[in-house]
């Protein structure tokens, strides 16, 4: 466990000592919510509304998760390995990719409501919708944390990620959209956990697999 | 496992196999049913229509009994006029006040068994639900048809026999998918570069197959459902697992050195399959709305196949393909070992 | 010589296709014409059948060249 805390705080610091990986994210989301507006100006559709926001959150965990084992070439590869266990490496990637995620969700989230805003409907309970943007940074991250470690050991970059990652995310996409769409609309809970348990199976699903199967990827 | 792939009983009697149950499944008849009411007329308290059937035996056959029900409600026909072995013309009795504006056509005899349109003709006039005083129902004996059929249902009628060909070609497909997850499982266990070969010629095999059940899929929906695609849970799921096995192929592509692409390829393939699994069957049986039979509120082919009758014939077509598919990845994978043990003494 | 057969089975066959108005009477076609059906398909399982055959054979000659 203090394994995994120090590598948490390693990423964190990393990432924190060459701030531009954080900026070019960020920019990334507000450049790509400002496209987005102009191009749509305004939004009636509750649906078209939250989907739109989805994707503008998918491709931003693409571009995080791309980069995540940027750091872990040629010799830092190699001393991380006597550091810790492969188990440990893969749910600390995992943890911090989680809850950076949910940091660019929250932030992509306002960026758009602000300059499109968030249509309430009656009935609406807002703090489901919030538990759903987490729920899908959650999920996001922990599905392509396996996958971008099987990228990480071909030479094929960035575009690998997206060919494994996105048949795999689209399930997860689409169960997310339904159940922050339904809870746009006003549905209640009865109708809307189906999505909610679809989600947690699949998060359930990534994490465990990613932490079995790591360790025959992490070895030379 | 090698010395069984050289031999050929299993892959004559494969043949063989799949080819009896195409025949049978291609020759026997459908069963009878009530395909359409037409000219559905109201005059007072009479009503008349025309009834149409598909392989009935109205001219040939005893005992034929035409009447209309709603629960516990029947009211027999009056006139029956049979014009030919599939056409027949009704007219009913109706009462003053009706149960219900919804009945059910239900025909009775001795050659067709009993055949029912459900909820398929609808009555103008007042409604009180209340005990109903039709009970010609109980007076009619019921039988059911002697000879060996495929069920009759409405949206398929003949397509019906596509069972034969489009789902038998999705189980093998998943057979693979299992048997490609077996084998990598064993390449991560062993480092046996044969469980390698087997896993690659599994998800090639595989994805033939996949396209097939796709594309007979789309066939079948264009002439049933009307389009060749639709927003499905199920055929999402589907096109998304392929997506995912192709991606596999691309993976293999990208790494140069045989023992790491081995090694990623296998955890992908573990991976894929957990992912295929839940996409194809977990996620569909928690939606909300589906057109596949067998899910979310459809009645599946069970429910018709009283006599299991289609059951056989629709297992045996599963063993054929099956096994038809198998040989497949068997020639490929001899191919892969020959290719590598021929790089091996370079 | 294989695929001049199947190209001629093919043109037999599209002579019982004709243009059909009525879906209905689509469905009432006479048992007969099932044979057509069911002949085709067995030529193409057939096909199949003898190309796999082919393939095992030369196959396993690759194989006894290359473990002698």
């Amino acid at each position: 466990m203090q394994a995994i805390k120090a590598l948490i705080q390693k990423e964190f610091l990393i990432d924190y000592k060459d701030r531009q990986v954080w900026m070019s994210v960020f920019l990334y989301v507000l450049a790509t919510n400002y496209v987005v507006y102009q191009s749509f100006h305004k939004v009636k559709d509750a649906e078209v509304w939250n989907a739109l926001l989805w994707v503008i959150i998918l491709f931003a965990a693409f571009n995080v998760i791309s980069r995540s084992y940027d750091q872990e070439r040629g010799d830092r590869e190699i001393y991380l390995y006597t550091l810790a266990s492969p188990q440990q490496v893969i749910l600390a990637k995992m943890m911090y990719h989680s809850i950076f995620m949910v940091l660019v969700t929250f932030f992509s989230f306002l960026i758009y409501s602000f300059f499109l805003p968030f249509p309430s409907a009656i009935g609406m309970d807002t703090g489901l919708y919030l538990i759903g943007l987490i729920g899908g940074a959650i999920g996001l991250s922990t599905t392509l944390g396996l996958v971008s470690a099987i990228a990480w050991k071909t030479k094929g970059g960035a575009g690998m990620v997206a060919i494994l990652g996105l048949p795999i995310i689209i399930p997860m996409l689409l169960a997310i959209i339904r159940y922050s769409e339904g809870v746009l609309n006003g549905m209640s809970w009865m109708v809307l956990d189906r999505y909610a348990y679809s989600l947690l199976l699949l998060i359930a699903l990534g994490a465990s697999l990613g932490y079995m199967l790591f360790p025959y990827i992490w070895k030379e | 496992m090698e010395k069984l792939i050289r031999q050929s009983w299993w892959k004559i009697s494969g043949i063989l196999v799949l080819a009896g149950a195409l025949l049978f499944a291609m020759k026997t008849p459908l069963s009878p049913g009530i395909l359409s009411i037409e000219k559905v007329e109201q005059a007072e308290q009479t009503l008349s229509f025309e009834l149409i059937g598909y392989n009935s035996h109205f001219m040939t056959s005893n005992g034929l009994q035409v009447w209309i029900q709603n629960d516990a409600h029947s009211y027999c026909s009056k006139d029956l006029e049979i014009i030919d072995d599939s056409h027949l013309l009704i007219g009913i009795d109706l009462p003053e006040i009706l149960p219900s504006n919804l009945f059910s056509v239900v025909l009775n005899d001795d050659i067709d068994g009993t055949l029912a349109s459900l909820d398929g003709i609808f009555i103008k006039g007042n409604v009180e639900p209340s005990d109903g005083n039709g009970k010609c129902y109980e007076q009619v004996k019921l039988t059911e048809h002697g000879y060996f059929s495929m069920p009759y249902r409405t949206i398929l009628y003949e397509t019906i026999r596509n069972l034969n060909f489009h789902v038998p070609m999705w189980f093998a497909m998943i057979f693979l998918t299992l048997f490609s997850f077996v084998t990598a499982i064993l390449y991560l266990v062993k480092s046996d570069p044969r469980y390698d070969d087997m896993t690659v010629a599994a998800i090639h095999v595989a994805m033939l197959f996949a396209i097939c059940g796709l594309s007979t899929g789309a066939l079948w929906a264009r002439f049933t459902w009307g389009a060749f695609w639709t927003d499905d849970p199920q055929l999402n799921g589907a096109a998304i697992s392929t997506l995912i096995y192709l991606a596999y192929f691309m993976l293999r592509r990208s790494v140069n050195d045989p023992d790491k692409r081995a090694r990623l390829s296998a955890v992908y393939a573990i991976f894929a399959f957990i992912m295929f699994y839940v996409f194809l069957k977990v996620i569909p049986s928690m939606a909300e709305f589906s057109l596949h039979p067998d899910t979310t509120d459809n009645p599946s082919f069970k429910d018709y196949d009283i006599e299991g009758k289609l059951k056989i014939v629709f297992r045996t077509a599963t063993a054929g393909w099956i096994i038809l598919s198998f040989w497949i990845f068997s020639l490929r994978y001899r191919l892969l070992t020959i290719e590598r043990k021929r790089l091996d003494h370079e | 010589m294989n695929k001049m057969l199947l190209l001629i089975f093919m043109l037999f066959f599209s002579l019982f296709i004709s243009a059909q108005g009525n879906v209905m009477e689509e469905y009432m076609y006479s048992s007969g014409k099932i044979w057509v059906a069911i002949s085709v398909l067995f030529l193409i399982l057939l096909l199949i059948f003898m190309y796999l055959w082919k393939m095992d054979k030369k196959i396993g000659r690759m194989e006894d060249e290359f473990n002698s």
